[in-house]
């Protein structure tokens, strides 16, 4: 990957940043991380006690961030399409996927700071001030397991919301495919867990290298589609011309 | 004599079983103004989109300051401002936060971007508004502004796809004026698409298109004055519809009509006037004024329009 295609991508990736935080959006994100952050010191209070918490926490804390990177990564394309400011931006001497890449850096990084969000202040207060009768709820090692597994799958779901918005002209049908990935995803490897918890053979000590495997799993598969992703970057296709 | 900024050889573009850019053949001189004047659905847009490269032409050629259309788009972007229809402004951005994105994009140091903004925005007095949200802003400022970006690197080429078509008419000749004078200053070829003859009027060359084919081209005086027919408006009383037919049974008249109490007649030359005059009289219409009028390029506009319409086949 050429410098300057990662430097006209952080230019892109910037200027996404910049209007998800104009005056008009600050206070509806505002409200949104307030809402995560709450929902991380009152896990450990509601959830502590149950058997199947520390799964709980991990699907809610994970379902956010890769549902809004889905509907943020289909709005960057098709909003801007709807507003007809992507024809200008395609008619700049910026590459194809300079412009496709710095949405996809733009919205990972928003998706792993809401992860962050919703992860890190409960594992911080319980690490200094533990919850009592959440003992079996131990947070550090869920965080660093989410973590793990989790934040490759924000890049996932970017990616092939991306491919979504890049293939299928309408924004509307777009949105409701990219919703629907996420929704089976997280189901799908929420199933996997529960099966995965309830074998025999299962111990504690296996939960490590199982989250490690997945996440080098969903690592490999976000390279594949990034590559992919850059390799349909189209002018036609992005304008959905035709 | 520098070589042509725009050449196209037998451009064409077709979408399904529709040609919208058909056989085009252009050539704009380095440094002029050319405005390619045509309605709705003619296919201006399209070949805005085929020059620079947005969609690959399906037959024909172009070049843009000698770099191929398919082969060099980038090199062409790289060297062209565009304002496309829409201004393309990001709406919760300010007018500053607008043109700092396409100078970096255009990778100008942050000290000349800096001053190429002041500059800009100062030439077109919308300084003082520079940190308002561009969303806020009139259409009419919108455009400003999106020609503003289009010349803030400072391009070879303009290329501008109906600037001023969702604008009333104040603001059109306003904007009009503006880009005038900053495409002279700023010395670059501009390549303008419009609907309004009266726009066209003011580029130092104009094709017309229409139905995806340049159908005339040339300077817009000798567009007007060769190819227009000339508008007589006879005031007065007693046209009756005989009458009407009379003067339009005439070899060297093309039409007449009757439009408030006035006699419109369009003729092929001036010396069918004073013979139409002389057969109103004769007949017993009583005739007070006479005004001859040319509408230029307008008047041959609309006659390629009507007579093209009138050509249309009936599905």
């Amino acid at each position: 990957m050429q410098p300057s295609l990662l430097f006209d991508s952080w230019i892109i990736a910037v200027k996404e940043w910049r209007e998800w935080s104009a005056l008009r959006a600050r206070l509806s994100w505002g409200a949104l991380a307030a809402l995560i952050f709450v929902w991380s010191l009152a896990a450990p209070h509601l959830l502590g006690e149950l058997e199947a918490g520390p799964l709980i926490v991990g699907i809610l804390s994970a379902s956010l961030p890769l549902a809004l990177s889905g509907v943020m990564i289909i709005d960057s394309f098709a909003g801007e399409r709807e507003r007809q400011t992507l024809e200008t931006l395609l008619a700049s001497r910026l590459p194809d996927q300079a412009i496709l890449l710095g949405k996809v850096i733009a919205v990972t990084l928003a998706g792993l700071a809401l992860l962050l969000v919703g992860l890190l202040p409960g594992t911080i207060q319980n690490v200094f001030a533990p919850v009592a009768g959440s003992e079996g709820f131990d947070l550090g090692r869920l965080t660093f397991g989410l973590l793990v597994a989790c934040a490759p799958c924000i890049p996932l779901t970017v990616i092939v919301g991306a491919l979504i918005a890049l293939y299928i002209p309408s924004a509307r049908l777009a949105l409701l495919m990219t919703i629907a990935f996420v929704g089976s995803f997280v189901l799908a490897t929420s199933g996997l867990a529960v099966w995965w918890v309830a074998q025999p053979f299962y111990t504690v000590e296996q939960v490590a290298p199982l989250l490690s495997g997945f996440g080098l799993a969903v690592l490999i598969c976000d390279a594949l589609l990034l590559f992919w992703l850059l390799l349909s970057a189209h002018r036609e296709r992005l304008l959905a011309i035709g | 004599m520098p070589p042509p900024a725009i050449v196209t050889e037998q451009l064409t573009r077709i979408f399904g079983a529709h040609a919208a850019v058909d056989h085009v053949d252009l050539c704009v001189p380095t440094g002029a103004v050319y405005g390619v004047l045509g309605p709705m659905g003619a296919g201006k847009s399209t070949l805005v989109r085929l020059l620079l490269g947005l969609v690959p032409p399906t037959s024909g050629a172009a070049w843009m300051m000698g770099y191929n259309v398919r082969t060099n788009a980038d090199s062409i972007r790289a060297r062209t401002g565009v304002v496309l229809q829409s201004p393309g402004l990001y709406e919760n951005l300010s007018a500053v936060e607008n043109l700092d994105l396409y100078a970096r994009i255009w990778h100008l140091p942050a000290a000349e971007r800096a001053a190429r903004i002041r500059e800009l925005l100062q030439h077109v007095d919308l300084w003082e508004k520079r940190n308002e949200r561009v969303g806020d802003w009139s259409t009419g400022m919108k455009h400003k502004l999106a020609i503003l970006r289009a010349l803030v690197h400072r391009p070879a080429l303009l290329i501008l796809d109906e600037p001023t078509a969702s604008l009333d008419a104040a603001d059109q000749e306003i904007l009009s004026d503006d880009l005038t004078i900053l495409a002279h200053q700023e010395g670059v070829t501009v390549l303008v698409t419009t609907r309004d003859p009266k726009e066209a009027a003011l580029c130092d060359e104009v094709a017309i298109m229409h139905r995806g084919r340049i159908v005339m081209r040339g300077a817009p005086q000798s567009l007007g004055g060769e190819n227009a027919p000339n508008r007589v408006l006879i005031t007065g009383r007693g046209f009756t519809q005989e009458l009407l037919g009379l003067v339009n049974s005439r070899q060297d008249v093309r039409r007449a009509q009757i439009e408030q109490n006035r006699l419109v007649v369009e003729v092929a030359t001036e010396k069918t006037c004073a013979a139409i005059i002389n057969l109103l009289v004769e007949s017993g219409a009583d005739v007070t004024s006479v005004i001859k009028c040319n509408d230029g390029l307008e008047t041959t506009y609309r006659a390629i329009l009507e007579k093209n319409h009138a050509t249309e086949p009936v599905v």
